[in-house]
Formats: C-alpha cells, structure tokens, sequence
C-alpha cells in the first residue's frame, strides 16, 4: 500500500507540474479571449462584441490620440450589455483615471436578448459564462479561466494556429484567407445564421439599461464614445429587420457621451472577412477615422 | 458526477482512503462506506431519484427473501413475478410510457380513431435500465436456485448501487458480485495499479476519442442535408468509434475504479471491431447485456434449440428487446432488427460460433481472409449505427439515402475538418494498441510486461494527451439508457 501511494504521488505531481508549465506558456494563439484576463487593469477600453474586437485596433488609436486603449470586446454571446458585462468592466478599469477614453460600439444584437422574457437578467445566457464568473481580471496565469473557460482544447497552447492571434492590447488579429470565394462561402454561411437570429432575438429594454448604465458609469472615468461600426450590406438589412429604430434608440442616450458615430453609411467602402467582421485593411481604416474623430471631439 | 469530471477525481480518493485506511477492520463498515459514497454519487445526479433506487432494492430484497423462503411453486412464482412486474412497470413507465402513448395514438389515427393517450413529463432516472436488470438477474437467480438470498440489506444494497457500475454498468449478477461483497477484500498492489491502468485507458478512450468524435459525429447527423455522401461516411464513422470509446471508456473507467476498490466486475468489451462476423461481434459488444438476455431470455424462450422457426423468432426477439432495452424510439429497434437480420443467416447455417478465439491469436499480422472479414464486419456495423444515433427513422433513411448520392465519391467536407485529422490520427493510434492488446482484458494492460521507466512513460504520455486533446467532460452516451 505504501508503494502504491507513494507512486500515486510521484506520477500525480508529476503530471500537475507538467500541466502547470504547459499553462504558463498560454498567450494570445491558444485562445481568443485569455489575454483579457492577464493584462493589467486599464484607464482606457474599447467596449462591444466581436465586431470591436477584430475592427478595432488599439495601436492604430493610440498613435492618433496618444493614449493607451485597450480593447476589451469579446462576442455576441459574451459581452452584450447588461450586469455582467459591466461588472466585468469594472474590474478590468483601473478606475484611478479620470481621462480615460471610452469607445463603446453598438449594435442592435448587443441590446437584444433570445428567450421568452428578453428583461429577466437572471437568464441572460452570458450570467454562466465567464465573462460572468471570472472574478480577476488581470492575473497570469489565470488559471480559473484556463480550466474551466479556455476554448477548445489544450495542446492549441503548444501548437499554434496562425490562424488568429489576440494581442496583449486586447486585439483580435484574424489572418483568414480573403479571396473572394472563401469571403462569399463564409458571408453566405454567417448571415444564414445571422437570419436565423432573428426569429429569436428580441429588443430587451434591460439591456439597453445597462447600455446607458455602462456609459454612465464610464463618464465618472472619462470620455465616452459611441460608435456603430459599418458591416456588409447582407447584414445592414437583417439588421434593420432586427431593429427598424435602432438610430432612434441610440440617439436617445448620445447626450449622455461625448458623440455618436456612425459608420454604416460608409459601409460599402470596407471589406468584410464573413459579412460581419472586417477585414485587417479596413480594420485600421475605420480605426483611424474613429481615432481622427475622437481628437476632433475632444 | 461524471468519471471525467474533476468532482470524481476528488471523491474517488477521498473513498479510497476511507476504504482501505478507516473501515478496512470491518467488513460491515466498509460495506456501509460502499453504500453511502454510491448513494452520494447516485444523488449528485439527482437526489430525488435515490428513493426509486432504494425502493427498487427493498423491493428486489424482500421478493427475494420470499422467494426463497416460499415452500410452494405458486408461491415462490407469486414473488417472482410481483418483483418483475414492479421492476418492469417503473422502467415502462419512466422510459416507455410515452412511446407506447405516442405509438398507439398514431396507429388509431391511421384507422381513423381520434384518441389521444396524452404524455407524462417525466426525466429518466439515470442508471434504472442497469440497476433494474441487476435485480431482476437476482430474482431469476434465486427463483432458479442458483443462489441464496443475501439477508442483509446493507450487503444487498451495495450489490445493486455500487458506484462504479450504477449508471451505466457492466450489469453484473448476484452469483459474481454478491460472494465478492460480503468476503472481506484486501488490497493488492498489482490489481490496483492494473485497476488505475485501465482508468487512463478508459479515460482516453471517453475523452480523447469519443468526446471530439462526438463534435464531428453532431454536426454531421444534425446537418445531414448539408453534406455530401462521403462526409456523410465521414459522420458514421466518427459516430461509430464515438459509440465504441464512449461505452468502452466508460466501463474501462467503471472496472479500474472497482479493482482499485478489490473487486472484480464483469468484462464488458473485448475489442468487437475486430470481430469477423456479427455473431462474434454480439459476443465482445456490451457483453455484460447480452449474456443477460441470453440467460434470462434467449435460453428461456428455447434458445437455437428448437426449429427453424424457433430459431428466426427467438433470434428476432433478443435483438429486439436489447434495441428496445436502449431506448424508446423505433430507430433502437430497427437497429436491433438490422443485426438479427446480421445474425440469422450465421444461426442458421450453424456458423455462428466459428470465431470463439480472438483474430491472429498469436501473430502480429491478420491474413487476408481474416482482414476482409473484419472489413465485411465492421462496414455492416458502421451502416447499423446510423439507425441507432439518428433521431428517427425518416431522419436515418435519408442519412443512408444522402451516403448513396452522385457525391459519394467527392472530397468530404465540414466545417473543421482539419482539425479532425488529430481525432482520426487518435483513432488510428487507438486502432494500433488495441490490436497489439487485443488478447489481453483491455489494450493497455500490455504495458504491464514492460520496464518500469517505459510503463511509466507511456503512462504519462496517455496522461498528457488526455490534458492536451481530451474535451471539457461530457455526458456518456449510456446514461440515458
């Protein structure tokens, strides 16, 4: 018996040590959304979904408004606006500035909600994910995130995908082929589901609350803008669909911030990986001409 | 509290050292330790379905008391049949009920009869398939005489609810379990270090295989229009090894942890996809359920003694029953009718016990006979299966219909098939040490002639691959049976 545990011992150290160092060498190609939880605590954030994360790029900013943005957007199931998106805000805020910059872009997904009550907060799905449960933000290694959220499987950590990388400053690098006929497989796929969305989403009021929560939170802490980032011509009209008054609603609470830029008239300018998300190129042209009117604002 | 789960990992230790380090002096104690830590793990499913569980193990208890004490035939069958009855009627009503409710209203539909027999909503108590059959085999066993019954009832209670094998099995029978629990057990290195062994393999097969098979296997069978014919192959062969690491894994898991506990529970998979023919294939598939409807239905009802005829309904009985027994849906029954269908032509051409030896016993290489046989074999399997995981049968009829298109022969393609090549590099790897093993319990029980430093590399590896490739814990497949 004495062997028996003292091998059991021996061979489960082992192991935990050997997972421990394969977990410390977790970064930006193992997973989209690690690195948001070991960067510091920021002065600055870009806010919204995956649509931010990929089309803003915060290095782009910085170079025009000279600050140190961070880009803290996740997806359409992880940070849509409400109570754990913006408690996970302030965790992520360092919250001793008060010059901040605050980009937070808007979407008619990001204020609506699947499900029968689109108002209850208890049953948003994102109460169980991690943006809801990870309760610190800025360590490394996290490992809660890492065994309990990190997506898909492990050895990602050792064998890179090239595919997408996510910088220390919270920006989503996407490096997919954008040949017209991979863009047109995927845009044709992504806005079937988009359309699927909408037999279910439906505008929820609680999360347009905690939209104009967010911002007046983030007041306290500097300068906020609203952005509503352009997107494909497919989706501007499932959009619509989704939401026939969105500028209406948005409009309602610019006052609350320092302005409302929207770039969907100009969305034909741009090139879009899938119809959603923009490419690279464009994603540091609309950066710099958010960053231009930002300065101009100020 | 799944194997997989980092819950069982902390409890399966913390009984471990109860068991051997605290209740070891008393057999009773120790017992009463079993009864608590599998009545814990069966609660942590869902607590409200313990008192089924205890109520099914008086039942089986005190019936089986009677039937042994009853002096006449009438009396001792009385029992027998009021332990059956009752056994049965929660497995119909939990499992059955609304499929018979459903079947009925749609048969007098089509007669024109507006009825409808309405539905109960009800969740199926995890495990009550297996723990059901573990009684009955009791009862049988006693009113046959093959036993004597167990009178006390803590000793009884662990034979049904024993932790490793309550969800999901091995079924065990009184006659092996029962003289195991009540001798007092004493622990061995050798069985214990073969018990955590067969664990690791088990948890490669659920976690590395079956668990990324099944994100493959999901997106194919749920999409099944959007594929082509040879993505389609594509899904049922993920499916099929899914299946196959699923349960294996599970029972590998479910054996491991009662050797580390001193006990020895029934082998439930002997390697069936290098079986040569279905007959052979029956015999090394969940063979812990098919020994039990061949002993306590097949013989009962004739077996292959009688005529042809005899022969072509007991086989379409037994296959039946065991679809049926999976779950209540006509696609388990048209499975097990597809494998009687497998099975008969073997029956009756008095060929279905030719393969009783494992393949190439003894040789590394099969020849080409036996390749082909096992190709033949396991392509029939694989075409089963599709009936078995579709949703119905109209879903799996045009899942065939989809794999015999014009596009049969094009390239497959789905979303992630490049990161399928890693699962398949698995299967291919579990494919190798399963034949080297094949002779042995299970594959890796191989390792065991090795030296140290290499068994203790290899266990590693299989360690770190399961950290690396294994996914987040998922449901066994055999739960909702």
């Amino acid at each position: 018996m004495k062997k028996f545990i003292i091998y059991i011992i021996l061979f489960t150290c082992l192991i935990l040590v050997s997972i421990y160092l394969i977990l410390l060498k977790a970064d930006g190609y193992s997973d989209p959304y690690y690195l948001k939880f070991t960067t510091p605590r920021q002065n600055s954030l870009i806010l919204g979904t995956s649509k931010a994360a990929q089309g803003i790029i915060p290095d782009v900013a910085n170079k025009i408004l000279g600050n140190d943005i961070y880009n803290y957007s996740f997806n359409m199931n992880i940070s849509p606006f409400g109570p754990k998106y913006l408690e996970s805000i302030k965790r992520k805020l360092s919250q001793k500035s008060h010059s901040g910059i605050f980009i937070v872009t808007v979407d008619c997904w990001s204020i609506s909600c699947m499900g029968e009550n689109p108002n209850d907060t208890t049953k948003f799905k994102e109460n169980n994910s991690f943006i809801g449960q990870i309760k610190i933000v800025d360590q490394k290694p996290n490992l809660h995130y890492l065994l309990k959220y990190m997506f898909g499987n492990y050895y990602r950590i050792i064998f890179k995908s090239s595919d997408a990388v996510l910088h220390e400053n919270g920006w989503f690098e996407v490096s997919i082929n954008t040949d017209s006929v991979s863009v047109n497989r995927r845009t044709k796929s992504t806005l079937q589901e988009y359309k699927n969305f909408l037999s279910n989403y439906k505008y929820s009021q609680a999360r347009f609350d905690y939209l104009v929560k967010t911002i007046e939170f983030l007041n306290k802490f500097g300068s906020v803008y609203l952005v509503r980032l352009p997107v494909s011509k497919g989706l501007m009209d499932i959009e619509h669909q989704c939401m026939p008054n969105f500028d209406y609603k948005i409009k309602q609470i610019a006052d609350k911030t320092c302005g409302y830029l929207d770039l969907t008239p100009k969305n034909e300018t741009f090139s879009y990986t899938d119809g959603v998300h923009l490419d690279k190129r464009s994603g540091k042209i609309v950066t710099e001409e958010i960053a231009q009117w930002i300065k101009n604002e100020k | 509290m799944l194997f997989n789960s980092i819950h069982f990992a902390i409890f399966l230790p913390i009984v471990f050292t109860l068991y051997w380090f605290v209740t070891n002096k008393n057999l009773n104690l120790q017992n009463i330790l079993l009864l608590i830590s599998s009545y814990f793990f069966y609660a942590c499913w869902d607590w409200r379905f313990l008192f089924l569980l205890v109520f099914s193990t008086s039942l089986d208890y005190f019936t089986g008391i009677k039937i042994y004490d009853a002096t006449t035939k009438r009396n001792k069958l009385f029992w027998l049949w009021l332990s059956i009855c009752i056994n049965l009627g929660f497995l119909g009503v939990f499992k059955y009920y609304n499929f018979f409710a459903e079947s009925f209203t749609q048969g007098l539909h089509l007669l024109g009869i507006n009825a409808n027999l309405g539905s109960i909503k009800v969740i199926l108590p995890v495990g009550i398939s297996f723990y059901t059959f573990h009684g009955l085999s009791y009862v049988l066993d006693l009113y046959k005489n093959k036993i004597k019954p167990e009178r006390n009832f803590v000793n009884y209670s662990v034979f049904v609810s024993f932790f490793p094998l309550l969800v999901a099995g091995p079924i065990e029978r009184a006659t092996h379990l029962l003289p195991q629990i009540v001798k007092k057990r004493e622990f061995n290195y050798y069985t214990a270090v073969d018990g955590l062994r067969q664990i690791l393999w088990g948890l490669f097969k659920k976690m590395v295989i079956a668990d990324n098979c099944a994100i493959y296997a999901n997106m194919i069978f749920n999409n099944q229009a959007d594929y082509s014919g040879s993505t389609l192959v594509l899904g049922a062969l993920f499916f099929t090894f899914q299946i196959y690491c699923d349960f294996s894994g599970y029972s590998d898991i479910a054996i491991g942890t009662a050797r580390l506990l001193g006990i020895e529970l029934l082998r439930n998979f002997a390697f069936p996809y290098f079986s040569r023919d279905i007959a052979e294939f029956w015999r090394r598939w969940h063979i812990s359920l098919s020994s039990w409807f061949r002993d306590y239905l097949y013989i009962p009802l004739g077996g292959s003694r009688g005529g042809t005829w005899m022969k072509v309904r007991n086989t379409f009985i037994i296959f039946i029953v065991s679809g049926f027994w999976h779950g209540a849906n006509w696609t388990f029954i048209v499975w097990g009718a597809l494998n009687a269908l497998y099975f008969l032509p073997l029956l009756l051409t008095d060929r279905n016990r030719i393969h009783l030896q494992t393949v190439a016993q003894g040789r590394l290489i099969p020849n080409l006979k036996e390749l082909l046989a096992m190709i033949v074999t396991f392509s029939l399997t694989v075409l089963a299966w599709i009936f078995f995981r579709s949703q119905n049968l109209e879903h799996a009829i045009n899942y065939i219909s989809g794999i015999f298109s014009s596009n049969l022969f094009s390239m497959p393609y789905f979303l992630g098939i490049k990161e399928s090549a890693i699962t398949v590099g698995f299967i291919i790897f579990l494919l190798i040490v399963e034949w080297i093993g094949r002779e042995q319990q299970y594959a890796i029980k191989i390792a065991s002639h090795w030296d140290k430093p290499l068994q203790w590399l290899f266990y590693y590896l299989i360690a770190m691959i399961i950290f690396l490739f294994g996914s987040p814990s998922q449901e066994f497949i055999y739960f909702q049976f």
